[in-house]
């Protein structure tokens, strides 16, 4: 990895810099977007083992677990997982996932590897601010490692973390213990503290990525030749410039009425724990809602968002086709950020709001499915008449495309208020979140990482396991979350350590069953490309600068690049999808490549 | 399919292991205790009678107060904290059974599985043939057989254990996190009886327990669980009277070795096993006793309407204000809105009720106040009233008073209406001897 | 459990035949024929919501008067985004099949087609758009109470019957319900009394009947529930009836519905539920469909899966009143054995 590292012949003449520097407290955009790379690939294995957590208790309800049930349920509970364990398991599961998995991986390694060697820059604007975004990470990461180790255990209150389950604390002098549930304790103040530290780090990020992108672009980058992954970036950033603001401050408030004795979430009514008793409020549970969701429904935006600029970037490679419809690609994924602000109420239907307001939340809601319909539509277009190359990236990013398909039509239910009353808070929910999550977001970044891996790494991942790890976790993540659905149907409520209970959804147990033994399958089978992603860093083959013959300006860059990326400044002449160009007897033509004789190829794009 | 590298064969494994660590997962589906769970012996603070001072505030989530006593460095309790180390060395009436020395403990534990079994198969056997016949009556009346044991051990589990603990003491993982904290059954008290025999003896009927169990206890955490069928409600009835019987079969004797051991008192000289047995016996005695021994009422008042009601609702504040009656006020001051905290017997902290804030945890039927009010509260600091025939004869009329009282006072407007009763009522009486109740 | 035999065998000959694949077949397979793989796993998708609803895996039954209106606009989702999923899906395989790399093949050089683009962005707006304007009566209809509204201005509900007035106290764990005492629910006769109790919402009272996890109420009955909350939000969730709502600390919420079958009838001193009334055989039949439940819809903590409720629909408001009666009796029990205490 090294050797090509001073390859350039730059001219600036700082001294060497030692290991500490280079690799660890690195300004380098690619290290530091490869250090976010493995930090998330790290919590992807400690999100995925919550889960399956989580499916063991679901699929077998009431037994005993094996092997594990003397750590899991220990000596006074029957070796059996506790409800309280379950609920810190599905609430870490998620946390985690999402805040330090999800989002670091999208917009954390791929945003900072990618949008400086794709628009032709040396580095981001502020080198020093993206060290610091990573490095704001590792508090995040110790304190909700140490959370799970506290008195009461970690946060237990669901991702979503709702007064005054979560915020109920007992009266100022007598400790940070809460009398709703022992998770919601230390454990949810280290949580909010964990969140502060992420949302600030990302909040460096976004400006960072924002400033880069107006104005480090090299020269005839103008902002229609960049590619959809510097597009979806960009408006990804703004997204969390905006957003994560109102979640910093959600998170204080909250953080505040559990140490300081505010009562933001408290009512006037007080509340009633058996004998312990809060005293009266000034605040109200619903301030919460609003504030978090504020954030939180841009977030699912933010964690989709990359994804798709992404795979347009990788189908259009690999199908050697342009894109089909750029400007309305760019316009979609505009209107589903701007939309995206305007809709969080949809999240609280049910919260007992004015059906008037709940209406005005529904329309909005209703309309951001058309700019997503016209982004499938848009990939469709591509592959149509094109070539496609079944590589392992291009797997993933079909799986992508049919599996987003489904994500976004659950949602159309969802949007729909009086069906919202029935399946709210069921596993339709549930389906839903893990179609544009897992089934989306990750098989995107599988698709990444294996794609752009030779540029980060100089080595290609082994095709056979990548291609034997996609049918696994294809067939099984399917047949995890697909029968989720019809449990949703069903009316089966999420959040559940026990739905057998029921009369109404006994008959459903055998599903959860399946879906158990499904996600085990599917959980074990990523230890295939994470053993692909550790095993390629020695002995892949080696990669030369453009394995994928793909038109972008990180393709022109050494694999891995130096520092400074590029070897000479580059110089672009064209949009980044001029693939099959009639004319040519390659079927590609980079960016900086000049106008080939014999060819009419739009200049201005 | 040919491998590229020796180091590769790694990636076969992990292409292996998904699928079989995927039938690994079909494993353990059966709902009852695993095999090799045995029930602990006890090794939490023993409290043989409550400390005497006055704590000034409830547990924090997540310890119990007696926590103080092992971790006597900790800042969560208070004043309290002092006071309790205090009781314990100075009246020396908290006693740790990890002191015992272990050949006690061992024989202890081994006497115990004969009479219990273990949770997966949990009996109730006194074993010798003298006790032949108490086996058999407590099989019948009590309805300690095995099958019905081992049912209630199953839906125990699923529905008990994660509060209540597997020993029935009070320790499951949610356990410390909930006020008032989870029955402990070990010490063999139970609050809300309905049996006539004596403070130290009473056990609950049947019938109490399965109430509470269909009723859940208002203001706590116990649920209902009236959605049971009827026959798991009785299997799990049985299985806490099972697991009281061990438990204090357990309390009982470890109480006296400590104290043979610590020289408090004179050994007996007796195996541990015939002890184990010995308080088995006396406690199963007052279990079989208990069921016989209904407090019925004598009298059942008639009312015509609502007035009658209130004028015997004043009736009752008055016995309820004045210490040569009732007396209740002495401890549910101003009405039990301004009650001190004090320690009952399971060391846990409790107030004497707020009446008026409309919450029964023994029920709120009259008859259940009756019993309340009749018998006191096993456990706590709620004195009986009658203590013997010649008091039922002269007091009864009072219990009927004192629980039209108590229903009608959480209702503002039953209070006003109350208060003109006792106007009426007081209207010949010297100014000294009349009594004010609270409007709000 | 006794039902996971099945499953363990099809996941085990799913397994072994997803094992043989890979293993042997991979090297075959790697010619790609991917769109196998998407088409089948798509058509398995699709197939299983086909089947869904004739193996009972589908909407509990819809008993409440507005449970037609919600399930009616499921269902036109349904087709849409069925109709939708299967055109898109196939167009994918298509593509998968038809547009393998080829090297004797250019692709077709386009950056896009602006009259595509505008029919791909109209129809499913116009589709969105009706979709959106359709939802709106079926959320009136559930939210805006009208009868409520009318019988609060007018003095009367439009079909002048008496309404049931429950308060709902969601707490960990449990559901409390109180119920008016015979006397007062006589009361409301007089449209006055009720309506204050409505603005009120049900003040306590010393009669009133306090119930654990169960709601009865009687067919063709709106009811009222005021529902609270003592410590955090839980949510009641009647799925037989498409409620749900969430309790907030702090606030009472007004919720109502309207049951139009009933479930329960009175055997001995108890009253059953899971029956069905045949009219044609003029008795009550078993029928696991009308056990009716409501559940906590919003995570309350340790025990949030357990707060099961019951819901009995009594046939007619005479046999509610029995019902009612007899919890009367029994909690006004001077003296055990009380009256027989009211169904399980």
């Amino acid at each position: 990895m090294s050797e090509s590292a001073h390859a350039t012949g730059h001219e600036h003449g700082h001294e060497e810099l030692s290991f500490l520097r280079k690799y660890i407290f690195s300004e380098d955009h690619k290290i530091i977007g490869i250090q976010f790379m493995f930090t998330g690939l790290l919590f992807l294995l400690l999100g995925g083992l919550l889960a399956l957590g989580v499916r063991l208790q679901l699929g077998w309800p009431g037994a005993e677990v094996p092997i594990l049930g003397k750590m899991l349920g220990p000596g006074n509970s029957g070796h059996r997982m506790g409800p309280d364990t379950y609920n810190m398991l599905f609430s870490m599961h998620a946390s985690v996932m999402i805040f330090f998995v999800i989002i670091p991986l999208l917009t954390g390694a791929f945003g900072n590897f990618l949008i400086p060697l794709m628009i032709g820059a040396k580095d981001m604007a502020f080198p020093k601010l993206n060290m610091l975004s990573y490095w704001f990470m590792w508090p995040a990461i110790v304190i909700i490692l140490l959370s799970f180790f506290v008195d009461g255990g970690a946060g237990a209150s669901g991702w979503t973390s709702y007064p005054t389950i979560s915020s109920s604390t007992m009266p100022m002098g007598l400790g940070f213990r809460s009398p709703a549930q022992p998770g919601s304790g230390i454990g949810q103040i280290y949580w909010l503290l964990s969140l502060i530290f992420v949302g600030v780090s990302s909040m460096m990020g976004s400006v960072n990525y924002i400033t880069t992108i107006i104005n480090m672009r090299a020269i005839g980058m103008t902002m229609f030749r960049m590619p959809m992954t510097v597009w979806a970036m960009f408006i990804t950033a703004i997204l969390q410039a905006f957003a994560l603001p109102v979640l910093t401050v959600a998170l204080f408030l909250q953080l505040f009425d559990k140490t300081i004795g505010t009562t933001f979430f408290l009512p006037p009514t007080g509340l009633v724990f058996g004998n312990w008793t809060t005293g009266p409020g000034g605040g109200q549970p619903l301030l919460w809602q609003h504030l978090f969701w504020f954030y939180s429904h841009p977030a699912v935006y933010i964690m989709i968002l990359p994804a798709m600029g992404m795979v347009s970037d990788i189908i259009s490679t690999n199908s050697r086709k342009p894109l089909f419809g750029y400007k309305p690609m760019v316009l979609a994924i505009s209107g589903i950020a701007g939309l995206g602000f305007i809709v969080w109420g949809h999240h609280m239907f049910q919260s007992g709001m004015d059906a008037r307001l709940g209406t005005g939340f529904m329309v909005a809601t209703i309309m951001i499915a058309l700019p997503s319909a016209v982004k499938v539509f848009n990939w469709l277009g591509t592959m149509w008449e094109g070539n496609i190359h079944f590589n392992t990236p291009m797997l993933h990013a079909l799986a992508f495309v049919s599996m987003f398909v489904i994500g976004g039509l659950s949602g159309i239910f969802m949007a729909a208020t009086p069906v919202d009353i029935f399946i709210h808070d069921t596993y339709f929910i549930v389906a839903h979140i893990h179609y544009v999550l897992f089934m989306s977001s990750m098989f995107s970044i599988f698709a990444g990482i294996t794609f752009w891996y030779p540029k980060m790494f100089g080595r290609l991942m082994n095709e056979r396991w990548g291609k034997i790890h996609f049918v696994i976790t294809f067939i099984a993540a399917n047949c995890t979350f697909y029968p989720m659905h019809i449990l949703g149907v069903g009316g089966v409520p999420r959040r559940y350590f026990e739905p057998t209970p029921f009369a109404t959804w006994e008959h459903l147990q055998p599903i959860n069953t399946f879906i158990s033994i499904s996600a085990f399958i599917m959980g074990f089978s990523q230890l295939i490309f994470l053993g692909n992603v550790f095993y390629s860093l020695f002995w892949g083959p080696k990669a030369d600068r453009n394995p994928w013959k793909s038109n972008s300006l990180e393709w022109t860059a050494p694999s891995p690049p130096g520092h400074g990326n590029f070897e000479t400044p580059p110089i672009v002449f064209r949009g980044p999808y001029e693939y099959a160009v009639p004319g040519m007897a390659d079927d590609y033509l980079p960016q900086t490549t000049p106008q080939p004789a014999g060819t009419t190829v739009p200049v201005a794009h | 399919m040919t491998l590229r590298s020796p180091s590769s064969r790694w990636l076969l494994l992990s292409g292996v292991l998904p699928i079989l660590l995927g039938l690994l997962a079909l494993t353990g589906c059966d709902d009852a205790y695993s095999v090799d769970i045995r029930y602990p012996l006890r090794t939490d603070w023993m409290i043989e009678k409550p400390p005497t001072l006055q704590p000034t505030r409830y547990n924090p989530p997540g310890v119990f107060p007696l926590y103080v006593l092992d971790h006597p460095d900790t800042t969560l309790f208070g004043p309290d904290r002092d006071w309790l180390i205090q009781e314990r060395d100075e009246k020396k009436n908290i006693f740790d059974p990890r002191e015992l020395q272990q050949e006690t403990k061992e024989l202890i534990s081994l006497s115990l599985r004969e009479l219990s079994g273990r949770p997966r198969h949990p009996k109730v056997d006194l074993f010798g043939s003298k006790y032949d016949e108490l086996n058999a009556k407590l099989e019948t009346q009590l309805k300690l057989d095995r099958k019905t044991l081992a049912e209630g051990a199953k839906l125990y589990r699923r529905h008990c254990l994660h509060c209540h603990g597997v020993a029935g003491d009070g320790k499951g993982p949610t356990g410390p996190w909930v006020n008032p904290p989870p029955r402990d059954y070990r010490q063999g008290i139970f609050k809300f009886t309905s049996s006539s025999q004596g403070q130290g003896e009473r056990k609950p009927r049947r019938d109490d327990l399965q109430r509470v169990l269909l009723n859940g206890i208002e203001g706590t955490s116990m649920p209902s669980f009236h959605l049971l069928k009827s026959e798991e409600i009785e299997a799990l009835v049985s299985y806490v009277i099972h697991l009281s019987i061990r438990g204090q079969a357990e309390y009982v004797t470890m109480i006296d070795l400590f104290k043979e051991e610590k020289g408090l008192a004179s050994p007996t000289g007796q195996k541990i096993y015939e002890r184990v047995r010995e308080n088995a016996e006396l406690i199963a005695n007052q279990w079989l006793k208990a069921q016989e021994s209904e407090i019925k009422p004598v009298k059942i008042p008639e009312y015509k309407s609502e007035d009658e009601r209130l004028e015997s609702a004043a009736r009752g504040f008055r016995i309820f204000s004045i210490k040569e009656q009732g007396g209740c006020i002495q401890c549910h001051l101003n009405m039990g809105r301004d009650a001190q905290f004090f320690y009952d017997a399971w060391g846990s902290v409790v107030r004497p009720r707020n009446l008026y804030l409309n919450q029964f945890r023994g029920g709120r039927r009259p008859i259940d106040i009756y019993w309340r009010i009749h018998a006191g509260i096993n456990g706590t600091g709620m004195p009986a009233l009658i203590t013997s025939d010649a008091d039922l004869q002269q007091k009864e009329d009072w219990i009927w008073d004192l629980v039209n009282f108590v229903q009608f006072a959480p209702y503002p407007d039953k209070r006003r209406a109350i208060q003109e009763k006792l106007d009426k009522l007081q209207e010949n009486m010297k100014p000294e001897q009349r009594v004010k109740l609270p409007l709000d | 459990m006794t039902q996971l035999w099945p499953i363990a065998l099809i996941g085990i000959l799913a397994v072994a035949a997803a094992g043989y694949g890979v293993y042997v077949l991979v090297p075959t397979l790697l010619r790609p024929r991917w769109a196998y793989l998407f088409g089948a796993v798509l058509a398995l998708e699709l197939a299983l919501f086909v089947v869904a609803p004739f193996v009972g895996w589908w909407l509990p039954r819809g008993v409440s008067t507005y449970s037609g209106a919600v399930d009616a606009l499921f269902y036109g989702i349904l087709a849409v985004t069925g109709v939708t999923f299967i055109g898109v899906s196939i167009v994918f395989t298509i593509i998968l099949f038809r547009f393998t790399a080829d090297p004797e093949r250019r692709s077709v050089y386009t950056h896009g087609s602006h009259k595509l683009e505008m029919i791909w962005t109209a129809v499913p707006a116009g589709i969105l758009v009706i979709l959106s304007i359709v939802q709106i009566p079926a959320w009136l209809k559930v939210k805006n109470t009208d009868w409520l509204k009318q019988a609060i201005t007018k003095g009367r509900t439009e079909d002048d019957k008496r309404f049931l007035q429950i308060e709902v106290t969601a707490r960990q764990w449990e559901w409390r319900i109180r119920y008016p005492s015979t006397k007062h629910y006589d009361e409301w006769k007089t449209p006055k009394s009720a309506l204050d109790d409505v603005r009120l919402k049900l003040p306590p009272r010393p009669d009133d009947l306090r119930f654990v996890n169960e709601i009865h109420c009687a067919k063709g009955q709106k009811v009222l529930i005021h529902l609270k909350t003592q410590d955090v939000i839980h949510s009641l969730y009647l799925p037989q009836m498409r409620l749900k709502q969430d309790a907030l600390p702090g606030k009472t919420i007004p919720v109502w519905f309207e049951a139009t079958e009933a479930n329960c009838f009175k055997e001995g001193n108890e009253w059953k539920t899971g029956f069905r009334y045949d009219d044609a055989a003029q008795q009550w039949k078993k029928d696991n469909d009308f056990q009716w439940e409501f559940a906590c819809a919003e995570f309350c903590g340790a025990r949030h899966s357990l707060m099961r409720g019951k819901v009995y629909v009594h046939a007619t408001e005479e046999d509610f009143l029995d019902w009612l009666k007899t919890v009367e009796q029994a909690q006004g029990a001077m003296t055990e054995p009380a009256p027989a205490a009211p169904s399980k």
